[in-house]
């Protein structure tokens, strides 16, 4: 447990860093195309490349939220529940999700190599468009194993014998 | 099982789903994943799944959410919005609710710089929610503000959702933009009134602040000259043709990076924290989107909109009585789908039939757009709501579902202003084009 | 017995479109599908599904090998790497309307069947008009086009800048406030765009210049063709070509045509046309595009020469069957 914990935290924060250095290129990106424009210079293919940025940004961050709890949930009912039930509730969800998240990421690999074989190419720079999802399946995989982190914590917390431990 | 029933169940799974405490995007993700599963097959719900997930995170309308969030975080962390609060607070704290009427007057003019919904909610959620909480306002009440606040981000022009309609039903944007300036500042007023009153009911939602000598209050506006000179710069930017909406939130992250640079404000660790930030909360509210569409393609595959259209053109009674049945199944639709997704599948069918019965195009568009924008806040797919949760975790949903509803008031009230008087929203553009 | 049950039990094919109903390529959508109502006496029910509300551009394909729809149109020219011989029509070979280059491209395609359909049935193909320079200030010349900021996609994108334009990338829904704040000077679209989006009220100024088409092509997956009774593959065969011409006309007479007289008469559209010499000019400055595109397709071992040959060929033909 505490290994898997340990490689879930360093993996999504590992990620998180690369999130970070995508949003800045994001932001430099836009304002230096701007800057291109104003002085009759404009990149054609900077829309393709901000989306691409964009896609790294949100889904290397997507474990890293769920790590800090940070996907809405509503705890209206659940909380009325006893420790023990809830924490089945909780492994039964963190199973559902975790079986859930591993078909997006799985699926999102098949779909890069689907591009990959046949040859597509982005519209206006005509570059390959498939390492872009292949990265977008790494940071769902960093989402699933947040989830199977949660998924086994909370089978601890169900069958540890006393409550409130594990 | 019919496809009309399998949507209701749908609907009923997505609602268990959530109350079991399941993240909200990945009900929503869940639900129609398999909706779409059984609708349509396993191997073409798994497709469908892998390619819309994919197809969310690069999408180029979503693109302007770490951007604006950007912004409103690289102005709250070097203090921007921490010294706009504090001139607000001397200058109309004492007022009741005066804070909440600042969140008010702020997402309106931010409306007018960004055109989508759940970026506006995002950006003023980052940049007021703390605030509020910093001068013990009620969290209903600034949840609520905060949410409502975010619903004029369509409204106001620009506006994705306008420029949608304006596509669909081959109309001209300018005049739908301008059609909606009246209203919008309607609204404005009207939820600023409605925190006026609650405060005065209640003063302990907004406890009204100390009394402050001019001299203070002169003093604080200095604080403002920094959020003014980064309004003016997006704004300016924006009319003077450096850039479109939707890069106004890199400029705007770019300026506020400059001036908490240039002013020494922002510290190392206030720059990392607000990257982190930003990222945890595009990547919340992507996947809120991602969830709303993946559950609104399967609403969409079991035909119900359509459906629901037809027997709405097929009735045979007044031509208000049919208005009355699809505004309110826009309203159902925007309580149960991304309104986007709501307003592409219908406007087809209810559109033509407007115009059959003879509605001012424009001021259908407009009565729609309203109509829809109250979905971004009603349950079970309020992605307002649920970006205010994620912006303050500790406050029950419960609790931003009761402080939101009492400014649906406002929009009923538009609306019917609206069918009493079309000129609310036709004049103006009349007027000016 | 069970035959003469199947035989009659109604069939629903789903269609998906990613872009709205009400756009040329949605109109050819709705026309298809009652066309085959009507043709197959009822028998099969066509539901379309527009507006990327069951499958987008990027997906529509795929979505369709997999399932998702029995029928999607979508644009090949968005994916030049997966339909390679299809980007030799967007490239710039002075089709003069889009009846013409409809006719040339599904002709064209049917004739080399190229590999990169080969998991699909084609249901029809057609293309839009070529684009057009619709500009704030005339464009008379190179010089009067030199560094100006169009909005542009795909191969319009090389086109410009070949004529010294700048070319400005941008999704269509944000073109009108980009032209009403300065970002962009014009774009280079079919023209419809001047009605559609009401361009006009900016964009007064139009040079006769056909530049580049976009490509469109609707498909379905050969297992579920090959599951179709022979009397409704019959009517769909007999549509695919109905179908390009029609949309060809209908886009080029209604469409493009109601767009440019509504925009003369409401904005007072003033049209430009380049002298002899100055087209010819223009001309050999996009042929290199032309070359560099057989020397590229060649290398793959297409038959690129050919094509572009027999391409002219059928342009040429049609040219003057469709003025
Ligand atoms: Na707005
Ligand atoms: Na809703």
């Amino acid at each position: 447990m505490d290994l898997l914990d340990r490689f879930n935290a360093m993996l999504n924060r590992g990620l998180a860093f690369v999130a970070s250095l995508s949003l800045i290129a994001m932001m430099l990106v836009t304002v230096g195309e701007m800057v291109f424009r104003m002085f009759g210079h404009p990149m054609a293919g900077t829309v393709e490349t901000i989306t691409w940025l964009a896609a790294v940004t949100t889904a290397f961050a997507l474990g890293y939220t769920q790590i800090h709890k940070g996907h809405v949930s509503i705890d209206l009912f659940v909380n009325r529940l006893g420790p023990r039930l809830r924490a089945v509730v909780n492994m039964l969800m963190y199973l559902t999700l975790a079986s859930l998240f591993m078909i997006v990421t799985w699926n999102i690999f098949l779909h890069a190599g689907v591009l990959k074989k046949s040859g597509s190419l982005s519209e206006t720079m005509r570059v390959i468009v498939y390492p872009w999802v292949y990265l977008v399946s790494l940071g769902c995989a960093g989402l699933t194993l947040a989830l199977v982190a949660d998924f086994i914590r909370s089978c601890v917390k169900a069958f540890s014998r006393r409550e409130g431990k594990g | 099982m019919s496809p009309n029933t399998a949507a209701i169940l749908g609907l009923i799974f997505l609602f268990v789903l959530m109350a079991l405490r399941m993240p909200v995007s990945f009900a929503m993700i869940l639900a129609g994943f398999l909706g779409n599963a059984y609708i349509v097959s396993t191997d073409a719900a798994i497709y469908m799944l892998a390619t819309n997930v994919w197809g969310q995170l690069t999408s180029y309308g979503l693109s302007v959410i770490p951007m604006f969030v950007l912004m409103g975080q690289f102005a709250y962390h070097s203090g921007i919005t921490e010294r706009l609060y504090d001139a607000a607070y001397k200058w109309v704290g004492r007022l009741p609710g005066g804070l909440a009427i600042t969140t008010i007057l702020s997402s309106a003019g931010f409306a007018a710089i960004c055109g989508s919904n759940s970026a506006a909610t995002a950006t003023m959620g980052t940049i007021a929610l703390p605030e509020m909480k910093r001068y013990g306002y009620d969290r209903a009440l600034s949840a609520g503000t905060v949410a409502i606040g975010g619903t004029l981000g369509v409204v106001i022009p620009p506006s994705v959702v306008l420029i949608i309609i304006a596509v669909q039903t081959e109309q001209s944007i300018i005049p739908l933009f301008i059609a909606c300036i009246v209203p919008g500042v309607f609204l404005t007023l009207l939820f600023s009134l409605i925190v006026f009153w609650l405060c005065i009911r209640n003063p302990n939602l907004g406890p009204p602040g100390s009394r402050t000598k001019m001299r203070e209050k002169l003093s604080s506006l200095a604080g403002v000259a920094e959020a003014m000179i980064l309004f003016l710069l997006v704004i300016g930017g924006l009319y003077a043709g450096w850039f479109t909406p939707t890069e106004a939130g890199a400029a705007g992250s770019f300026g506020a990076l400059l001036i908490g640079l240039t002013r020494r404000k922002l510290s190392k660790q206030g720059f990392a924290k607000a990257i982190t930030e930003t990222i945890r909360t595009s990547a919340m509210v992507v996947m809120l989107i991602t969830g709303a569409v993946i559950f609104g393609k399967f609403l969409t595959v079991t035909r119900l909109p359509f459906e629901l259209a037809d027997w709405a053109a097929s009735l045979n009674v007044p031509r208000e009585a049919i208005l009355l049945v699809v505004l309110l199944i826009y309203l159902v639709g925007g309580c149960l789908m991304d309104a986007l997704g709501f307003l592409v599948v219908t406007i087809p069918i209810f559109f033509p039939l407007s115009q059959a019965l003879g509605f001012d195009p424009v001021w259908f568009a407009v009565v729609i757009t309203l109509v829809t924008t109250m979905g971004a806040v009603t349950p079970p797919v309020a992605v307002n709501v649920y970006i205010v949760k994620g912006l303050s975790p500790d406050v029950p949903i419960e609790t931003i579902f009761r402080g939101v509803y009492i400014f649906l008031v406002a929009y009923v009230i538009c609306l019917v202003l609206l069918f009493i008087f079309p000129e609310m929203a036709l004049f103006l553009p009349k007027f000016l084009l | 017995s069970s035959q003469a049950q199947t035989k009659e039990k109604p069939i629903t094919l789903t269609y998906a479109f990613f872009a709205p109903a009400g756009t040329f390529p949605g109109k050819q959508m709705t026309h298809w599908a009652e066309e085959i109502e009507k043709r197959t006496d009822g028998l099969v029910k066509v539901k379309t599904f527009p507006g990327g509300t069951l499958l987008g551009a990027g997906d529509m394909y795929d979505g369709v090998l997999r399932g998702v729809a029995d029928i999607g149109l979508s644009s090949p020219s968005y994916d030049p790497g997966r339909f390679p011989l299809t980007s030799g029509v967007a490239l710039p070979v002075k089709f003069p309307n889009a009846t013409v280059a409809s006719l040339t491209l599904l002709d064209i395609m049917m004739e080399f069947k190229p590999a990169e359909y080969e998991p699909f049935k084609i249901i029809t193909m057609f293309t839009g008009e070529p684009g057009h320079i619709q500009s704030r200030k005339p464009v008379k010349s190179l010089d009067d086009l030199k560094g100006m900021k169009l909005r542009a996609a795909g191969t319009g994108v090389p086109v410009l800048k070949a004529l010294g334009a700048a070319p400005v990338g941008m999704p269509m829904p944000q073109v009108p406030e980009s032209v009403q704040t300065g970002v962009i000077d014009g774009t280079m679209t079919s023209r419809e765009v001047l009605k559609d989006f009401k361009l006009a009220e900016l964009l007064r100024y139009v040079l006769e210049y056909p530049t580049v088409v976009v490509s469109f092509a609707a498909v379905m997956d050969k297992k579920k063709w090959d599951s179709l009774p022979d009397k409704v593959k019959k009517v769909i065969d007999e549509l695919s070509r109905e179908m390009a011409i029609w949309t060809g006309q209908y886009h080029d007479k209604q469409n493009v045509g109601e767009a440019l007289a509504w925009s003369k008469r409401e904005h007072n559209l003033q049209i430009h046309t380049l002298s002899k010499t100055d087209a010819a000019k223009w001309d050999a400055l996009l042929a290199p595009m032309v070359e560099s595109w057989k020397k590229e397709m060649g290398a793959k071992g297409l038959p690129a020469e050919k094509f572009i040959e027999r391409l002219k060929q059928l342009t040429d033909k049609y040219a003057q069957e469709y003025k």
